[in-house]
């Protein structure tokens, strides 16, 4: 196979099977459930809220009923997640597709300065990069234009909903890039909430690939050094690197007490470590397709196999995790 | 007396070297051929395994490692 591919489907407090596009949060600071988020299907919504003195960390509702993630400082972009970063691999980035809800419009008149929360992937941090817009007033009051060929076609606020306004954006095309964030606008707001959720695909040349969760606990110092010999995915999976042998050699040394596999591309093997062929879900295989799957080494603990698979089967969940 | 093509359960029979014929004989009770590294090996499997869209058998490589490996429809 010349090249593989990736989706990466990350949820903040709705998801892509939301029945009705009513989850949101309150930030009207006079309401009785200031700081409530309400139909949360899946992960967490983002709050903004600078004031530790009147609302102190932990405090707010959503904080406390762990429905959403706040922040105590103001961003003007900020970024969410790091979707892959593939070092001196290239990536091909396909396709996004995101929802967003939020406490305000996520367009004003203007792109660029708009007022709240847009969502999208950006392959530098910096959605005014613009590389995923034709323009900084597309789609606006003054510019009722659709470009066909840009295709990408935003809706404002389609949907009746609670409270809150909501946002779809797609977009299709090929951009390559090492790296891909996700990011926001948040231009400076305080007391804001959002809530989004997404569909970013991408195309990577075909390689062997290091399957482990790497920012699982916030085990990030590893991570770090590993950048040469492997590639981050946010998804554990789609994660290439050069050469079957080094990776395995490599992550034995840094990883000697967590579960991870390695799939050798060119033998067809995936090989597995403190892990069993019990703890390979079902969608990875028909991902993979192995001929053969050997066991470096069987877990001395389930538990670490068992947060191997819980690990993976979260990030993965369009593929058939839980 | 051990039989030709019959290995202890859960081991890998060597291959003997080019075959005069490129499929072997029908395997024994017990064995199943797979296809490895380009050639058909019967392998005495300690264990059979639906994974997705594929069947696995478990037997001990010559390696030394707990392998898995798909099996064709026999």
């Amino acid at each position: 196979m010349v090249f593989s591919s990736a989706i990466y489907r990350p949820s903040y407090g709705t998801v892509w099977w939301a029945y009705s596009p009513n989850t949101y949060c309150v930030n009207n600071t006079s309401a009785s459930d200031y700081g409530k988020c309400y139909n949360i299907i899946n992960g967490k919504a983002i709050f903004v809220q600078t004031d530790t003195t009147t609302y102190p960390v932990g405090s707010l509702p959503c904080e406390v009923d762990n429905t959403c993630t706040r922040y105590t400082s103001i961003a003007n972009i900020r970024n969410l997640y790091t979707v892959f970063n593939y070092s001196g691999k290239q990536a091909i980035v396909q396709y996004f597709w995101s929802r967003s809800h939020a406490s305000a419009p996520q367009f004003g008149g203007n792109i660029i300065n708009s007022s709240i929360s847009l969502i999208i992937p950006t392959h530098s941090g910096n959605p005014d990069d613009l590389l995923f817009f034709p323009s900084n007033n597309y789609e606006t009051r003054t510019w009722p234009i659709y470009d066909p060929v840009a295709n990408f076609k935003a809706y404002l606020n389609p949907y009746t909903i609670t409270s809150g306004y909501v946002a779809v954006l797609r977009w299709q095309g090929s951009l390559f890039t090492t790296i891909l964030y996700l990011s926001v606008f948040e231009r400076n707001n305080n007391n804001i909430w959002y809530a989004a959720d997404l569909s970013i695909s991408w195309a990577y040349e075909s390689s062997p690939l290091a399957i482990i969760p790497l920012d699982y606990n916030n085990d990030y110092v590893p991570y770090r050094e590993l950048r040469n010999t492997f590639g981050y995915a946010a998804n554990g999976v789609d994660q290439p690197g050069w050469n079957a042998d080094d990776m395995i050699r490599t992550m034995k040394d840094i990883f000697p007490n967590r579960a991870w596999a390695v799939y050798d591309d060119k033998q067809y093997v995936l090989y597995l470590y403190n892990l069993t062929i019990d703890y390979v879900p079902d969608w990875l295989i028909d991902k993979l397709a192995p001929v053969g799957i050997k066991v470096l080494q069987p877990p001395s603990n389930l538990s670490t196999a068992q947060a191997w698979l819980n690990e993976l089967n979260a990030r993965n969940r369009q593929a058939g995790g839980p | 007396m051990s039989k030709p093509n019959q290995a202890p359960p859960g081991r890998v029979i060597p291959n003997p070297g080019p075959p005069s014929v490129p499929v072997p004989s029908p395997p024994s009770v017990g064995q199943i051929k797979i296809r490895r590294h380009g050639q058909w090996v019967l392998v005495a499997p300690k264990g059979k395994k639906q994974k997705g869209m594929f069947t696995y058998v478990e037997f001990t490589d010559e390696d030394g490692l707990d392998t898995w490996w798909v099996v064709p429809p026999q």
